[in-house]
C-alpha cells in the first residue's frame, strides 16, 4: 500500500523546509525586536490573550499528543483516550490555582514565585534542580520522537535527525528569544489544529460525517472490546497514580508556567487559559477520530509493521486518505510540533540556568541586562548541546513513557512548593527546599525502582516499587514534607511577608 | 465586623486613598470614615483583600476538587467498571466513550465558570481595592 516510510518523501521535505524557512523568518524579525532581558524571556509582556492561548496550546501539544495518542487509540482503542482526557484535566487546575497568582508574583521563572517571601538562594537552587529535571525528561522525549520521525520519513539517520532538530531549535531561541518562540508556537498550533481537523474531516467524509458510524465500523472489524477499557490500564492504583500525575503535572511544567509572564496582566493570563483549553480539548476530540480512523482505514497490522509503538498511525492515515502530498503536509506539521515544543522547553531551561542560578545565586542579583542576556544565550547553547547528546543516548526509549515521567516529576517537584508558597502562610524556606528536593528525588528513585525500569529494561524478576507511575506516593510526600519541615523550622520573616505576598498576588505589582 | 460593614455600606462615590492611609490628612480621614466604614481605610482595605483572597481560594479549590472528583471517578470506572463502560448505548457509542467526551466537556464548563466569575466579580473587587475604593 505504501512505500513512504523510511524513504525520502519529496513533498514532506518541501513542507518541512517551508516551515523551517518561515519560522526562521519569524525568528529574524523577532531578533530585531529582542534587545532586553525582558524581551528575551517574556516577549516584552506584550502577548495578547488569544496569542498566548494558542502559544500555550502549541507548547502543550507535543509529539506525544499528536503521534502518540493517535497511535495508542489505533492499536488499543478506548484505552488510548485515557491519555487524551488525562492531558486535558490539568488545565482547570492551572487556571483556578496557578495562572493569575503566577503572573502577578513572578518575572521570568516559577522560582520567582516560590522565592517571593522566602530566602532567594536556597529556593532558587532547589527550584532550578526540580525544573531542569522536568525539562530534561521532556526534552529527551521530544528529541527521540523527532529522530524517529525524520528517520522514518526522510530516510536520514537517527543521529543526523537529532542534530538537525537541535540546531534549528537553537536558532529560534538563541536569536529570537520568547517573541520568536511564541510566534513559532502560534504558527505550529494553527498548523496542528487545521491539519488534525482536515485529517479528521477526510476520515469522517467516508462515514457521512457521523463519528458513531466510524466507531461502529471499528467495533465491527476489531471486536466490541475496542470501545471498552482493556489491557493498557490493568492495575487500578497505577491508573489513579498516572491520572494524578497527569492532572497536577501540567501545573508544574516550567515551560507552560513561563508563558504566563508574556502577557500584560492577570486577566489576560486567565482568558488565555480558556482559549488554550478550548483549542487543546478540541484537538483531543480530533484524536478520537484520528485514532479510530487509522485503526479502520490503515489497519492495525499495517501500523504495527511500520512502528511497533504505533507512532506513525497519523502520518499513515494521512497517506491513506490524502496521498503523498497530504502525508508530506502532516509530516511537516509533526516536525513543527516537535520543534516548537523543544524551543519552549529550551527557553524555560535557559531561564532557570541564567536567571535563577547565575543572576540570583552566583551574582547575587547584581547583573546588568547585557550580562543577563549573554548568560541566557550561553545557557541556550549549553542546553542544545546537552539535549542533542541526551537524544542520541536515549535512542529507542518510549516517547509517551518519558513524557509521563516528566509530568510525574513536575507534579512532585514544583506543584506543591508553588501552591504552598502562594497560599499557606507558615510555609518556610526549609519547607520549600525540602518539598522540592524530596519530591524530585522520590519521583526519580521510584521511577528507577518501578517495573518499567527494573523488569522491562534491566530484566530483573521483580521490582521493589510496584507502580509504574510514582505520582500517588511522591506528590503527597512532597506536600507532607513541605508542611512538616515548615512547622518544625518556623521562619518569622516568611510569615511577616505573607500579607504583602497576598496583596501582590491579587492586585499585581503596584507602582 | 469589618466585612459586615463593607457589605452593608455600598457607596458608589470613589474615594482616593492614594496608597498609604497613614499619610492622609485628618480631614480626608474623617471624610473616608463617614462615607465608607468606621474602620480606617487601611484596615478596611486589608479586610476587603482578605475576603477577596478567601473567595478566590474557595472557588479555585472548589472547582479543582470538582475536576479531580470527576476524573478520579472516571479512572475508577476504567479500573473497576470495565463491563459497564463497554456497554454500547447506540451502535458505535459505548458508555466509556460518552463519559470520556463528557469529562472533556466538564473541563471546559469548569473553565467557563471560573472565567465568568472572575471577569464579573473578581476583577471589580481587585480594582476597587487597588484604587482605594472599598465597597
Amino acid at each position: 500500500m505504501n512505500g513512504a516510510a523510511g524513504e525520502p518523501n519529496l513533498i514532506a521535505m518541501i513542507g518541512f523546509f517551508v516551515f523551517i524557512a518561515a519560522s526562521l523568518g519569524i525568528t529574524w524579525v523577532a531578533a530585531r525586536r529582542t534587545k532586553t532581558t525582558e524581551d528575551f524571556y517574556t516577549a516584552g509582556r506584550s502577548v495578547t490573550a488569544w496569542q498566548n492561548g494558542l502559544a500555550l496550546a502549541g507548547d502543550y501539544m507535543s509529539a506525544a499528543s499528536f503521534l502518540g495518542i493517535a497511535g495508542l487509540v489505533a492499536l488499543s482503542g478506548f484505552d488510548g483516550l485515557i491519555y487524551s482526557i488525562g492531558f486535558l484535566v490539568g488545565w482547570p487546575v492551572v487556571l483556578c490555582l496557578i495562572a493569575e497568582p503566577l503572573r502577578n508574583l513572578g518575572r521570568y521563572t516559577f522560582a520567582d514565585v516560590v522565592a517571593f517571601r522566602l530566602k532567594q538562594r536556597p529556593v532558587r537552587v532547589a527550584s532550578a534542580f526540580g525544573g531542569l529535571a522536568v525539562i530534561a525528561f521532556y526534552l529527551i522525549a521530544q528529541m527521540v520522537g523527532a529522530g524517529n520521525l525524520i528517520r522514518l520519513l526522510f530516510g536520514l539517520s537517527y543521529e543526523t535527525a537529532v542534530v538537525i532538530v537541535g540546531i534549528v531549535m537553537l536558532a529560534y531561541v538563541l536569536f529570537g528569544g520568547m517573541l520568536a518562540t511564541t510566534w513559532v508556537q502560534i504558527v505550529k498550533a494553527v498548523l496542528l489544529m487545521s491539519g488534525a481537523a482536515l485529517l479528521a474531516l477526510m476520515v469522517l467524509a467516508r462515514y457521512s460525517f457521523n463519528p458513531l458510524a466510524l466507531f461502529a465500523d471499528a467495533a465491527a472489524r476489531f471486536g466490541p472490546s475496542v470501545l471498552a477499557p482493556g489491557r493498557l490500564v490493568s492495575d487500578p492504583i497505577d491508573a489513579i497514580s498516572l491520572g494524578i500525575a497527569l492532572m497536577f503535572g501540567t501545573a508544574g511544567l516550567p515551560h507552560i508556567l513561563m508563558r504566563f509572564y508574556t502577557v500584560p496582566d492577570a486577566r489576560t493570563a486567565r482568558v488565555s487559559v480558556a482559549y488554550a483549553t478550548a483549542a487543546i480539548g478540541l484537538f483531543y476530540l480530533f484524536t478520537f477520530i484520528l485514532g479510530f480512523g487509522a485503526m479502520v482505514i490503515v489497519g492495525q497490522d499495517a501500523i504495527r509493521a511500520i512502528d511497533a509503538g504505533g507512532n506513525m498511525a497519523a502520518p499513515l492515515l494521512a497517506e491513506a486518505v490524502g496521498g503523498q502530498a497530504f502525508l508530506g503536509f502532516i509530516a511537516a506539521v509533526a516536525f513543527a510540533t516537535i520543534l516548537a515544543v523543544v524551543a519552549g522547553l529550551t527557553l524555560a531551561g535557559a531561564a532557570a540556568l541564567s536567571h535563577d542560578i547565575w543572576v540570583n545565586v552566583v551574582r547575587d542579583g547584581h547583573a546588568d541586562g547585557r550580562e543577563q542576556l549573554l548568560v541566557a544565550r550561553g545557557a541556550t547553547i549549553l542546553l542544545a548541546v546537552v539535549s542533542i547528546a541526551l537524544g542520541i543516548v536515549f535512542k529507542g526509549q518510549n516517547v509517551a513513557y518519558m513524557v509521563g515521567l516528566a509530568f510525574a516529576i513536575a507534579a512532585s517537584a514544583n506543584f506543591p512548593a508553588l501552591l504552598l508558597s502562594m497560599f499557606w502562610k507558615p510555609f518556610t524556606t526549609a519547607g520549600a527546599v525540602a518539598s522540592i528536593v524530596v519530591g524530585t528525588t522520590a519521583a526519580l528513585v521510584l521511577i528507577y525502582l518501578s517495573p518499567t525500569i527494573q523488569v522491562d529494561m534491566l530484566k530483573q524478576p521483580s521490582a521493589l516499587f510496584p507502580l509504574r507511575n510514582p505520582g500517588i506516593v511522591s506528590i503527597p510526600l512532597s506536600f507532607a514534607v513541605g508542611i512538616v519541615v515548615s512547622l518544625l523550622v518556623p521562619e518569622a520573616e516568611s510569615a511577616r511577608k505573607f500579607a504583602a505576598t497576598e496583596r501582590q498576588l491579587h492586585l499585581g505589582e503596584e507602582a | 465586623m469589618a466585612i459586615c460593614a463593607l457589605r452593608l455600606v455600598r457607596p458608589r462615590t470613589i474615594i482616593r486613598a492614594d496608597g498609604d492611609a497613614a499619610v492622609a490628612t485628618a480631614g480626608e480621614h474623617a471624610r473616608m470614615s463617614t462615607n465608607v466604614t468606621h474602620e480606617s481605610p487601611q484596615a478596611a482595605n486589608h479586610a476587603a483583600l482578605a475576603a477577596l483572597a478567601l473567595a478566590r481560594w474557595r472557588i479555585g479549590l472548589g472547582l479543582t476538587a470538582v475536576m479531580t472528583a470527576i476524573y478520579v471517578v472516571f479512572i475508577l470506572l476504567i479500573a473497576y467498571g470495565k463491563a459497564f463502560l463497554g456497554t454500547v448505548i447506540v451502535p458505535g457509542l459505548s458508555i466509556g466513550i460518552a463519559l470520556g467526551v463528557l469529562v472533556i466537556l466538564s473541563a471546559w464548563a469548569l473553565i467557563l465558570i471560573y472565567v465568568r466569575w472572575a471577569n464579573a466579580h473578581y476583577d471589580h473587587r481587585v480594582a476597587a481595592i487597588r484604587d482605594g475604593r472599598v465597597r
